[in-house]
């Protein structure tokens, strides 16, 4: 068998030329006075025409086309044995009836249809993939052989449906719910098979999926591949339920028309069928939402959680790029805006085919009318869209002054402090209100603008169904039209509204959207800088060439320095953050990181506590429960953070909000503490830590800490007497460099020293001549 | 030490409160409402017109007749655009005058909260009222009430007028429609707390999201990648079941609305064409009828789309009035204070205080000379900065009384209390505005040459560098921390108190600046009375008098020298502080 070039190109051909083109070739017919016999066959024949120039070229007859040659066959041979318009409609049951035959006959060969007619429509490379899964897994050949057996069953009970439709609903109600029944058949057919296909494919080749990052459509293109089955699904019931929404016009003005005709017995019958139609179109319309909220969702989480991902694996050149507001703006709004534009895949597809089926609908009323309101609507969305837009450009200064307003607020509330103890209120009052009645007025300019297009938005197509009531009134007195037509009409002008709305809605989402996936493709493409990759040898000095300092193995070392900013580029290097030291001869930027910071752990003073229980909090990268309370209690015994613990309601299990904001700051100090002990590094380097801490605490700390790392590495930096003097060896910084080393009692003696570790005495007021010493 | 969280105001206040706001525009109020019926109104000729020229057709009239009527329908069309702009508009107008009233009357309660609600969690509370809040209040006001009142027009004028071109038909509508309220009730109750589920379950990804970002570095250097790659899926997980409990909701609550207003349609034609069959009535008033009902959809909509908005929005003007009752009554202004401090001396009287429930204080009494310099140690919650706040009139004591020259401190207000206590401590907001406005706060009166040697005194070197002087908005040219603390100080100043009571100003900041700003502090507490809340020993040694505080007592009062040379605990915390200082020492006194 051969395969055809690319699957997806084949596939919407055979959709156009066997489904799209015969059907609205019925229409189109029909709406210009043709029999619908003539209707049938025209439509039957563009695919007879389609399988014939494939043999001749081709000199081959692929199974694809064989089938549908046999299903047209069979469709127009049952077509021209009868004259009976009822069995011409239930024409496609027996289409559909042969579809559900060939698959289950199709069980008796060597491979079953579903699998022939799959591969068929694939790149030779996936082909090849799913001829070696038959060959090699019983699985796969099962579960082949079990969805044929659905497909089939499917197709039968499909025709069975059909044949019922075709002799209970109104004649001309058939064509269109025959119509929706083959596109939702089909389209849950294909789409169930692919995501079974998917399914296998990932289990048997086990490769995740990256993001598209080339450009912001690529990444969209992604979003959808990663749910194409509930995008198809969500774009067919998207244009269904649109194109439903035709319906009770339709349906209406029909009944109308025979209430005029005086039928008394199809009262009844077309309130039926107003409520079924009702009933059907609710249906849609929710089925629609759930499955446009689930792209949705899955567009925006999948989206977070890819950026956390990327996030994670950039660790310190996220923070060293200033990356972190660009993700931020992702995770709030960003992904949002991203999914919505999904959605536009639904709406936009069922925009155009709802246009047409409303165009053919008007055509067979009345060409004059048709062509006005086919050209008017999309003249009236033009004019009001754009206005719409201009919204945006006018409410600009509007939100600025709001900004401006709740900055303000939020400077008071802040500075409340300030305004109690020394006053100042009345100004901040006065300015605050100020600045509120710049708002009203941004909002009364804001406001005549909206209430302009609004009206306008609202009016003009109002305006325009008034002038087609008028047009279609003329037209029923002449008795060119019905009175169920004229109300049809009136009904179908406002219907039209919705698709074009709707497009013009998407495309400004899709816009948005192609802005913010580009901040995600391009936070996407930022690479990791540490680009280490030797593996740590252990034991050694650690060694920083620009201070010149020098930690021994199993030490514990303290740095004195008055720059703060001097300490954090030191433990940097020492890190392995940034280049600069070596550890055992080999310089720490070029470890591999994590194995790295596996070994030697850097905590800030300032580092970053997640949300979690107390427990996981402290237990960082290691597991809770392999750890037990007694370690975790142990480790904040350490930290001197027993209280922490007594603090909380639940102790261990007591909730702690990202960023410790339920705790104090001197808290949160000795739970990073306790987090970085219990990791248990064989290098621990931390940046002051006990700067937020009483004396009583620090000295508390410092013996328990300096007895829990025996034996270890440790380098703290601090200018606390009771830190230092805790130390092995103390190294003083000044300018850059490690100007005096020695214990902590030793280096008292230097001057430099001693000023630095016993600042903070006694404020100099103390000293004033007037204060009594 | 949490504050107590916020009140929200009851479900009748919130009505008066609301009744207050329409009551003070009233006449705005009706004509909004007359407009927006008006402008429903003229909407609703069309499909009548459409049910007379139906009539017409049928009695086979001739083409000017059906013209007259064509024209009535445009003309129709036309008065509702333009009594419709008119009601938006004055509808958008009122909106905004009442937002406007709103935050005005907001910002005016901000400034009377008493000071310890606003601190710890009220702050933050206090912030997403002012805000959040403020915001989707406003939002309802400007965007949802004038749809609202617009639709709720529309439907109410529908369904008069179904009811009376066909008073049968009407009724057969309205029991169609009876799920619709039944539907509404049962989603408004479940709507709100889902809602607010879901934006907690999105604000929680969002959140998790920038812990990401602005911990990046901490997850590399601790290795927490999996731990935060766990959370992310945790997040995205709970948001997931939460927006999916909405679309359940939304899932029974749509089709029963779109499927109750094809009820109605599909009854009021069954109906209505066999009454027309029977010759009850005439073709147009069937085909009328249907169209009106279909029409109710519109406003049927419009009104699903905004009552959850202004349902939450309820919620929060709710926070927004429980405001009002946290609110002290205004401050009386400097000219109506009646009592006058006559001298600088500080009298702690039996003061308690309680944050929660239980006192922090017990029974403090406490004189301060004019002049003395004295320190407050004890360990951490032994209520030294509560004591510190109510000595600067922060707060007001449960019993007891706090004076200063026989004045309560708490009764001052900040222009009176600015002159005799001032309270510094290591935060020092700056206010988003020029330099010059965020000194003045504390001296009105003062000239810029004032200011200027305020800083001076300082040492605020940095100012030299500030592009437009005193005019360099600190809004948009951020001040470092030591900067804000002069700021703060020149403040100080500038009010020129006697007494100062130091809360620790420099704890945090690293050694350098630290020492710059113990220097600035050195200029500005020349010759007044100081009270030092001291975390640090250093700062306690050469007090005039220290006192030593255990569990909101003061225990121990009295010199170092005598403090140190009994036996107390201030002389054992001591011992552990000049153990390894006593080197230092020596040589300070050499």
């Amino acid at each position: 068998m051969k395969t055809p070039r690319s699957g997806p190109a084949t596939f919407t051909g055979f959709l156009l030329i066997d489904l799209v083109i015969p059907l609205s070739s019925y229409y189109v017919l029909r709406a210009l006075g043709a029999s619908v016999w003539t209707a049938l066959l025209v439509g039957a024949a563009l695919p007879v025409l389609r399988l014939g120039v494939s043999l001749v070229l081709r000199r081959s007859v692929p199974g694809a086309s064989l089938f549908t040659l046999g299903l047209i066959t069979a469709g127009t041979a049952i077509g021209l044995m009868t004259a009976d318009s009822r069995l011409l409609m239930a024409r496609e049951s027996y289409l559909t009836g042969f579809v559900g035959g060939w698959i289950l006959l199709s069980l008796l060969r060597a491979r079953p249809l579903v699998f022939t007619a799959t591969v068929g429509f694939m790149p030779p490379a996936a082909a090849e993939d799913w001829h070696r899964s038959w060959e090699t897994s019983e699985t796969f050949r099962r579960a082949m052989r079990g969805m044929t057996w659905g497909f089939g069953l499917a197709f039968l009970i499909d025709a069975a449906a059909r044949v019922v439709m075709s002799y209970t609903l109104p004649l001309d109600l058939v064509p269109a719910a025959s119509a929706a029944l083959l596109a939702v058949m089909l389209a849950v057919v294909v789409q169930t098979g692919k995501a079974w296909g998917r399914r296998h494919m990932r289990q048997s080749t086990a490769s995740p999926s990256r993001p598209y990052t080339r450009g912001p459509w690529s990444y969209l293109a992604w979003l959808v591949s990663r749910q194409s089955g509930r995008v198809t699904l969500g774009a067919v019931l998207g244009s269904a339920w649109m194109v439903g929404l035709a319906l009770p016009p339709y349906v209406i003005s029909r009944a109308i028309d025979s209430l005029a005709d005086g039928q008394r017995n199809v009262v009844l019958g077309w309130t039926a069928v107003l409520l079924l139609v009702g009933g059907v179109l609710a249906g849609l319309s929710i089925w629609r939402h759930r499955t446009m909220t689930r792209v949705r969702m899955d567009a925006a989480l999948r989206t977070v959680s890819e950026v956390n991902a990327h996030g994670i694996r950039l660790g310190d050149t996220m923070t060293r790029r200033s990356l972190t507001g660009e993700v931020v703006a992702i995770g709030g709004g960003d992904a949002w805006t991203i999914g919505r534009s999904l959605t536009a895949t639904g709406p936009g597809v069922g925009a155009v085919l709802a246009y047409a089926v409303i165009a053919v609908l008007l055509l067979r009323i009345s060409v004059p009318l048709a062509v006005v309101v086919l050209a008017g609507v999309p003249v009236l969305a033009l004019v009001v869209g754009p206005a719409t837009g201009r919204l945006r450009t006018v409410g600009t200064p509007y939100r600025e002054q709001q900004g401006r307003v709740t900055g303000r607020i939020v400077d008071i509330v802040a500075g409340l402090g300030v305004l109690n103890g020394l006053g100042g209120k009345a100004v901040y009052a006065d300015r605050f209100r100020a600045e509120s009645q710049r708002l009203l007025h941004h909002g009364y300019r804001v406001g005549r603008v909206t209430s302009v297009i609004q009206a306008v938005g609202l009016g003009l197509p109002t305006l325009f169904s008034a002038v087609v009531v008028w047009l279609a009134a003329r037209l029923a007195v002449e008795g060119s039209i019905t009175v169920g037509e004229l109300v049809a009409v009136a009904g179908y002008a406002a219907v039209l509204a919705v698709p074009v709305a709707s497009f013009i809605e998407g495309a400004l989402d899709l816009s948005q959207a192609l802005v913010a996936a580009r901040r995600v493709t391009d936070f996407l493409a930022v690479r990791p800088e540490s680009t280490g990759t030797s593996v740590p040898r252990g034991r050694g000095d650690l060694v920083d060439e620009t201070t010149g300092l020098r930690i021994t193995p199993g030490s514990f070392a303290a740095v004195a320095t008055a720059q703060h900013s001097d300490a954090v580029a030191l433990v940097d290097r020492l890190g392995g953050f940034r280049p600069g030291a070596t550890w055992a001869g080999q310089p720490t930027s070029e470890l591999d990181p994590a194995q790295l910071h596996e070994q030697v752990l850097v905590a800030d003073n300032d580092a970053a506590l997640f949300a979690g229980s107390l427990a996981q909090v402290v237990a960082g990268r290691l597991d809770v429960d392999d750890l037990g309370a007694a370690a975790l209690l142990d480790a904040l015994h350490t930290a001197a953070a027993d209280d922490v613990v007594r603090g909380l309601p639940d102790g261990l299990g007591s909730g702690i909000d990202s960023g410790g904001r339920n705790l104090s700051g001197g808290q949160r100090q000795r739970v990073r503490l306790a987090r970085a002990t219990i990791a248990d590094p064989t290098i621990l380097l931390a940046v002051d830590p006990t700067s937020a801490l009483d004396a009583a605490t620090e000295a508390t700390i410092i013996d328990r800490l300096t007895r829990h790392r025996r034996g270890r590495t440790t380098l703290v930096t601090s200018t606390s007497a009771l830190v230092l003097q805790g130390a092995d060896e103390v190294h003083l910084l000044a300018d850059g460099r490690v100007v005096a080393s020695g214990s902590h009692t030793a280096l008292l003696a230097n001057p430099a020293y001693a000023a630095l570790v016993h600042r903070g005495a006694p404020p100099a007021g103390a000293h004033d001549p007037e204060v009594p010493a | 030490m949490s504050a107590q969280a916020l009140p929200v105001a009851e479900s009748g206040e919130v009505r008066r409160a609301a009744w207050r706001l329409i009551r003070s525009d009233y006449a705005a109020f009706i004509v909004v409402l007359l407009t927006n019926c008006a402008a429903a109104g003229a909407g609703l000729v069309a499909p009548w017109l459409i049910g007379q020229i139906v009539n017409e057709v049928q009695a086979g009239a001739e083409v000017a007749t059906i013209d007259r009527w064509g024209l009535l329908v445009v003309l129709a069309a036309a008065a509702q655009l333009l009594i419709g702009h008119q009601a938006r508009r004055l509808g958008y107008r009122f909106g905004e005058r009442t937002a406007a009233r709103l935050r005005e009357q907001l910002a005016d309660r901000l400034m009377r909260i008493p000071a310890r609600a606003v601190e710890g969690a009220g702050a933050g509370d206090l912030t997403s009222r002012a805000t959040t809040d403020a915001a989707l209040v406003s939002f309802a006001l400007r965007d949802a009430a004038p749809e609202m009142v617009f639709a709720l027009a529309q439907a109410l004028i529908i369904i008069v007028a179904v009811v009376l071109l066909s008073p049968v038909l009407g009724l057969v509508g309205l029991v169609a429609l009876v799920a619709i309220p039944v539907v509404l009730r049962w989603y408004l109750r479940r709507a709100r707390s889902a809602y607010l589920a879901q934006a907690a379950a999105q604000a929680e990804v969002a959140d998790v999201l920038a812990g990401t970002a602005a911990g990046a570095r901490t997850v590399e250097a601790l290795g927490l990648q999996e731990r935060r790659a766990a959370d992310c899926s945790a997040a995205i997980a709970a948001a997931t079941a939460a927006q999916l409990r909405t679309l359940r909701l939304r899932s029974v609550f749509f089709p029963t609305i779109d499927a109750s207003t094809a009820l109605a349609v599909g009854a009021a034609f069954g109906v209505g064409g066999l009454l027309y069959l029977d010759h009850q009535l005439s073709l147009g008033t069937v085909v009328a009828v249907v169209l009106y009902l279909r029409q109710l959809t519109t406003p049927i909509d419009t009104i699903l789309v905004w009552v959850e908005t202004l349902q939450s929005s309820a919620a929060s003007f709710a926070r927004i009035e429980g405001l009002a009752s946290s609110a002290e009554p205004a401050r009386r202004s400097a000219e109506d204070v009646t009592v006058v401090p006559t001298n600088q001396d500080i009298v702690v009287t039996d003061v308690r205080y309680a944050y929660d429930g239980a006192d922090v204080l017990h029974g403090v009494d406490l004189d301060v000379r004019a002049g003395e310099h004295l320190a407050v140690v004890g360990t951490s919650g032994a209520g030294k900065t509560t004591l510190g706040r109510l000595i600067a009139g922060i707060d007001r004591p449960r019993s007891g009384r706090v004076t200063v020259g026989g004045a309560d401190v708490a009764d001052l207000g900040p222009e009176q209390l600015r002159q005799h206590v001032v309270l510094v401590t290591q935060e020092h907001h700056v206010f988003a505005d020029p330099l010059r406005d965020n000194l003045t706060i504390a001296a009105p009166h003062a000239t810029d040459d004032e200011l200027l040697e305020a800083l001076d005194v300082l040492g605020a070197d940095w100012f030299e560098d500030l592009p437009d002087g005193l005019d360099t908005d600190l809004g948009t040219h951020r001040l470092g921390g030591a900067q804000a603390q002069h700021v703060a100080l020149a403040r100080v100043l500038l009010a020129n108190p006697h007494t100062l009571v130091l809360d620790e100003a420099t704890a945090l900041l690293d050694p350098r600046t630290a020492r710059r700003t113990e220097e600035a502090l050195a200029a500005t507490i020349q010759g007044r009375t100081i009270i030092a809340v001291a975390h640090r020993l250093q700062t306690a040694r050469d007090a005039d008098r220290i006192a030593v505080m255990e569990e909101g007592c003061i225990t121990e009062l009295g010199h170092h020298d005598d403090l140190v040379a009994t036996a107390t605990s201030y002389a054992s915390l001591w011992a552990a502080w000049s153990a390894d200082t006593s080197q230092n020492r020596t040589d300070d006194h050499e």
